[in-house]
């Protein structure tokens, strides 16, 4: 049987003060474990996260989103989680997606559930990210084997046995390709659940621009290049 | 010139034999692309001979042949130990985040210490 207790949200965060408080209070409706990790971030994001209950570490120098989510998952583990759910800083994520990752953990008895916008639903999304984010699925299906329809969700949930095998070396973008393809070699159970992505004018805004995207594909060619 | 050429590689080759603790493979090929200029410099021919059995030109071309490759080799071992760097660097930031966040765990579970 899960408690709560054993659940932890981790929250990679850089520069966003505007919403985290607004994210963690949301979460923290329904869940009480939250790590947000503040990647130096040069505005009042440790702050805001701190003031609205989440259990905040704080990166003296910007490693990237990558290092932020291990640093998360480093101290859920050591925190005793069971279940470890990582979570987007913007916005983007809706907390009641949170509950169907858990769901579809149990129903498929699954090591790891990754979010699929794809099999869910998304608001906004601009037409160029849906391409590049299609080109970079069939990429992740030919370098890892596994068949997924979303290869750059930041919602996903490992078992604590999955998550202590886990090793993110890839600090900045390439890390998406990298989780897949360390849960790829780990032979683990990995399914899918269908999610909904919110493309707000904030995470828009904030350099989730169609220039990104084409970014992350280059990052996921690259981090296959440097395995 | 021919003498400053042989002092300066002369020279190379000392500063290297004191740094052969840092980094061996290094200090080998420098050590030895400075013995082959001392070579050269005493006997210009020599890379035209050696160019001529490898079916390259001239002793020029191949010595630029060679340095290319040296300068290939330096460039990946230096982007290499790059990425070793940052990786302790990301370990040690990780680290001071983790005690931090931790240690204040521990002390709001014990007020009183």
């Amino acid at each position: 049987m899960i408690i709560l207790d054993d659940i932890w949200i981790v929250i990679p965060a850089y520069n966003e003060g505007r919403v985290i408080a607004d994210v963690v209070k949301n979460v923290s409706k329904s869940y009480p474990n939250i790590a947000v990790v503040d990647d130096c971030s040069t505005d009042d994001t440790f702050a805001h996260a701190q003031s609205a209950g989440a259990t905040v570490l704080h990166h003296s120098i910007n490693l990237g989103q990558g290092a932020a989510l291990q640093t998360g998952i480093s101290f859920a583990l050591a925190r005793g989680a069971r279940f470890i759910v990582t979570f987007d800083a913007d916005g983007q994520h809706q907390v009641d997606d949170i509950n169907t990752l858990l769901k579809r953990r149990e129903e498929q008895n699954a090591d790891s559930v990754l979010g699929s916008r794809f099999l869910g639903e998304t608001e906004r999304m601009p037409a160029i990210r849906r391409f590049i984010l299609k080109a970079a699925v069939i990429f992740m299906r030919l370098t890892s084997g596994l068949q997924l329809t979303d290869a750059h969700n930041g919602l996903r949930l490992f078992t604590r046995e999955t998550a202590m095998q886990l090793h993110i070396r890839q600090n900045r973008m390439a890390h998406a390709s990298e989780i897949i393809n360390q849960l790829a070699s780990m032979k683990v159970k990995v399914v899918e659940a269908p999610t909904k992505v919110v493309y707000t004018d904030y995470s828009m805004g904030k350099g989730q621009s169609s220039m990104n995207s084409f970014r992350i594909l280059a990052e996921l060619l690259v981090g296959r290049l440097s395995k | 010139m021919i003498i400053f050429i042989i002092i300066i590689n002369i020279l190379c080759i000392a500063y290297m034999l004191t740094q052969r603790h840092r980094s061996p493979v290094i200090v080998w090929i420098v050590s030895l692309a400075s013995l082959s200029g001392i070579a050269m410099a005493l006997y210009p021919e020599i890379t035209n001979d050696i160019a001529r059995k490898l079916g390259v030109g001239r002793g020029a071309d191949l010595l630029f042949y060679f340095w290319i490759l040296i300068s290939f080799f330096l460039i990946i071992n230096v982007q290499l130990k790059l990425v070793s760097v940052n990786q302790n660097l990301t370990e040690i930031v990780r680290a001071m985040a983790l005690e931090s966040a931790l240690d204040k765990k521990i002390s709001d579970q014990n007020p009183g210490d």
